[in-house]
């Protein structure tokens, strides 16, 4: 009978792993890197990974065996304490066998990982949220796309620059950056909800604010992740390096990127998704914001085909 | 002391406790099973149960809503539905309430002014016909039809029954819980966002491109709606559906029109079948009920419905005279706007009237749906109805129905409102105006 725990929990966790190992051909793994700094993020994830996947069969796996080789039954009480160590373990037994040793030894070791994760984490987390590294994703005098997200119960309302705007930001890429480091309010700017696009390999600057409570636009393809603070507007940038717009602007259906909210803002919160569509280049961009300023801008619409 | 009147009757210390080790096995089992059955029981269904009618509108109906209340500086509480039921008017609880009047002889004044009409003062026969009359026509909400039309009409307005069927579940997952069974605006949501949702059964609809000048009965666009679903409404609750597919988006369409012509001709019935004294509802038509129902109400509702659709319903829409996005008309948009402002400042249109300062001082007023609402602040640049040039030309054009924004259509010619609309963009913008040379005080 107490043998029969060990063995459930020993499938339980040989059953953990084998999803684990599964998952990415079911499908059911993280997308892939759609980003510039996607591949760094998913190493980190993967060392951590390894490190926690490593202690956690280690310990699992003990506890498993401990279990089971000394199982006791109700006639039979468990073994008592002056059990042997296995033999693989013998070297270490002055640690084990100390109570102070082993409590400095699973003190340290798990400290020093610690540390390692944190030290190793550090430029990644600075290229993606510190505006001094902004412009290791936007290079000098490049210009990136500059969109205006604002976080609504429960959509995003999305504010672009029209096309004058933006092909003069083009034309003069120095003084462009004083545009679209905080890309202020103008009369003439173009509004779309819960649409967001971008170009393949070229820079976007999101400037994110919240008109109500806290949100945070999470755009899992592109390993974004930020909080829509109330009374802030946070600046995230990104660089996509695949798209998923094909070269008339149709949407791939097996690429449908979304931006689900992802802090808890109300009974909307489940319904607060928006999509990421990313062109081939930056001509069918505008082409995009030319075809919506024609929409918005329809009172002249019919004197401008004159 | 005796050791047990201290005695803790759970458990000794250092026993963990447990689901486990405190109730015996049998009780385990029992909840368990217990739990289990109750979550088969829910189940997955996603219509609405078999059972379930719409019924009679118990709350007032509305006839003159914009005389309802005076104009206030702040809007209902939170949680606060202000006409739920006639009680809310004759015997208020909440002294907050925008409709409370604190002298008791000036309630009477909702009835003998004939500004709302109390649906639960018709007899119970004449209900019960009205019931069945309804319920024959438009059916329950698992089964929603709009009976007694042809093809073509069907066809137009969307409402054969396997549309309907599935636009009552995709509302029943998506709207209903702000906007009601029977689209009243009064679902469990509703009484917590401010404004109010929209009560579909008055037939009337804010953000329309119907020309009311030339029909005031209009109802509303399908185009109009998908609008409001596709954008949502900015600056309210009213989310993007965005994300909807397209035929789902037209299936909501319809049944929001189901829930429309029924709700409008539930509302007809009572105020025009009947005649209203403070004690009772008499039915005074001629015809009878039923035919006042099926004729009169029914085919009346589904015309104004049909004629909204013509394209001849449209408003039209001239383009501007000259491009405001081309730099070199600088100076015509100046001027355009400079018009503009004058003509929102002249005494005749007298804007600043109701949006007073601009809009940044505009009091709340009654609506005809019993909520609150206001004049919109112009100076913040938030566009309910959307905001393409053409939105806010059919804004000033036709009015805002039910919140008393008029149609100046009939007295401004379509310059006169492009010059509005110019000024209306630039208003929000501080550096627009220096650009165009207007000021307007702090």
């Amino acid at each position: 009978m107490g043998k029969a725990w060990s063995i459930l929990f020993g499938a339980a966790m040989a059953a953990c792993v084998g999803l684990f190992v599964v998952s990415p051909s079911l499908g059911w793994w993280m997308a892939e890197p759609n980003s510039a700094h996607a591949t760094q993020v998913d190493n980190l994830f993967y060392v951590i990974l390894a490190v926690t996947g490593f202690f956690f069969v280690l310990t699992e796996g003990l506890l498993v065996l401990f279990m089971y080789k000394y199982a006791g039954s109700p006639d039979n009480p468990a073994a008592n304490a002056k059990a042997e160590l296995p033999g693989f373990i013998k070297p270490l037994a002055n640690v084990f066998n100390t109570a102070h040793k082993i409590e400095i030894a699973w003190t340290i070791v798990p400290a020093a990982i610690l540390i390692y994760l944190a030290v190793a984490q550090i430029s990644t987390w600075a290229n993606i949220k510190y505006l001094s590294r902004m412009d290791k994703t936007v290079g000098k005098d490049e210009v990136p796309v500059v969109v205006d997200v604002s976080a609504r119960q429960f959509e995003w309302r999305v504010r672009y620059p029209n096309v004058a705007r933006q092909k003069a930001m083009l034309a003069n890429p120095a003084e462009a950056k004083k545009d679209w480091e905080r890309f202020p309010k103008h009369y003439d700017d173009l509004h779309v909800v819960n649409e967001v696009h971008a170009v393949k390999n070229k820079p976007i600057v999101v400037h994110l604010w919240t008109r109500d409570v806290i949100h945070s636009f999470n755009v899992p393809h592109m390993r974004v992740k930020q909080d829509a603070l109330p009374g802030k507007i946070i600046p995230v940038w990104f660089r996509p390096i695949n798209s998923n717009l094909d070269k008339k602007g149709e949407q791939d259906p097996k690429k449908i990127w979304e931006i689900p909210c992802a802090e808890l803002c109300g009974w909307g919160h489940v319904r607060m998704v928006g999509r990421l569509h990313v062109h081939e280049t930056f001509d069918d961009y505008v082409s995009w914001l030319e075809k919506t300023e024609k929409e918005q801008r329809n009172g002249v619409a019919a004197a401008a085909a004159k | 002391m005796h050791p047990a009147r201290f005695a803790v009757p759970i458990t000794h210390i250092g026993q963990t406790m447990t689901f486990g080790s405190v109730v015996r096995a049998s009780t385990r089992r029992g909840a368990i099973g217990i739990v289990l059955a109750a979550l088969s029981v829910v189940g997955c269904e996603n219509q609405y149960g078999p059972e379930r009618t719409y019924g009679l509108r118990k709350d007032p109906v509305i006839k003159n809503g914009q005389k309802m209340c005076e104009e206030r500086p702040l809007p209902d509480r939170p949680g606060q539905l202000p006409l739920l039921s006639m009680k809310d008017l004759l015997e208020p609880e909440d002294a907050t309430g925008p409709f409370y009047r604190a002298d008791p002889a000036k309630r009477k004044e909702f009835l003998t002014q004939d500004l709302v009409r109390d649906p639960t003062k018709i007899s119970p026969d004449d209900q019960k016909t009205m019931a069945t009359v309804l319920e024959d026509l438009y059916g329950r909400p698992r089964d929603p039809k709009v009976d007694g039309l042809d093809g073509p009409t069907t066809k137009l307005l969307g409402t054969d029954p396997e549309t309907l069927k599935r636009g009552s579940v995709l509302y029943r997952e998506h709207c209903l819980h702000c906007h009601g069974v029977t689209g009243d605006g009064r679902g469990p949501t509703g009484k917590w966002v401010n404004p109010h949702p929209r009560d579909f059964r008055s037939g009337l609809f804010k953000f329309t491109t119907v020309n009311r000048v030339e029909k005031p009965r209009s109802t509303a666009h399908r185009k109009d709606i998908v609008r409001t679903l596709r954008q949502g409404v900015e600056g309210t609750a009213m989310p993007s559906f965005g994300l909807l597919s397209e035929p789902q988006i037209q299936d909501l369409v319809s049944y929001i029109i189901h829930l429309s012509i029924r709700g409008e001709v539930e509302n007809r019935t009572i105020l025009g079948a009947f005649d209203s004294t403070a004690d009772k509802m008499d039915m005074v038509d001629e015809d009878g009920l039923e035919e006042y129902m099926r004729n009169k109400a029914h085919k009346g509702v589904v015309r104004a419905w049909v004629e909204s659709q013509s394209p001849g319903s449209e408003i039209p829409v001239p383009p501007m005279k000259f491009d405001p996005n081309d730099p070199t008309n600088a100076k015509l948009l100046a001027e355009s706007v400079k018009r503009g402002k004058a003509l929102f400042e002249d005494k005749k249109t007298n804007c600043n009237g109701c949006h007073v300062n601009y809009g940044r001082q505009a009091p709340y007023k009654a609506d005809d749906w019993g909520t609150l609402s206001r004049p919109r602040n112009l100076t913040q640049g938030i566009f309910r109805g959307g905001r393409r040039d053409s939105d806010l030309y059919c804004r000033i054009h036709s009015g805002i129905v039910g919140a008393g924004m008029n149609n100046f259509g009939k007295d401004l010619k379509s310059d006169d409102i492009w010059d509005l609309v110019n000024f209306v963009r630039v208003l929000p913008y501080p550096e627009m105006r220096k650009l165009v040379g207007i000021e307007i005080p702090e």
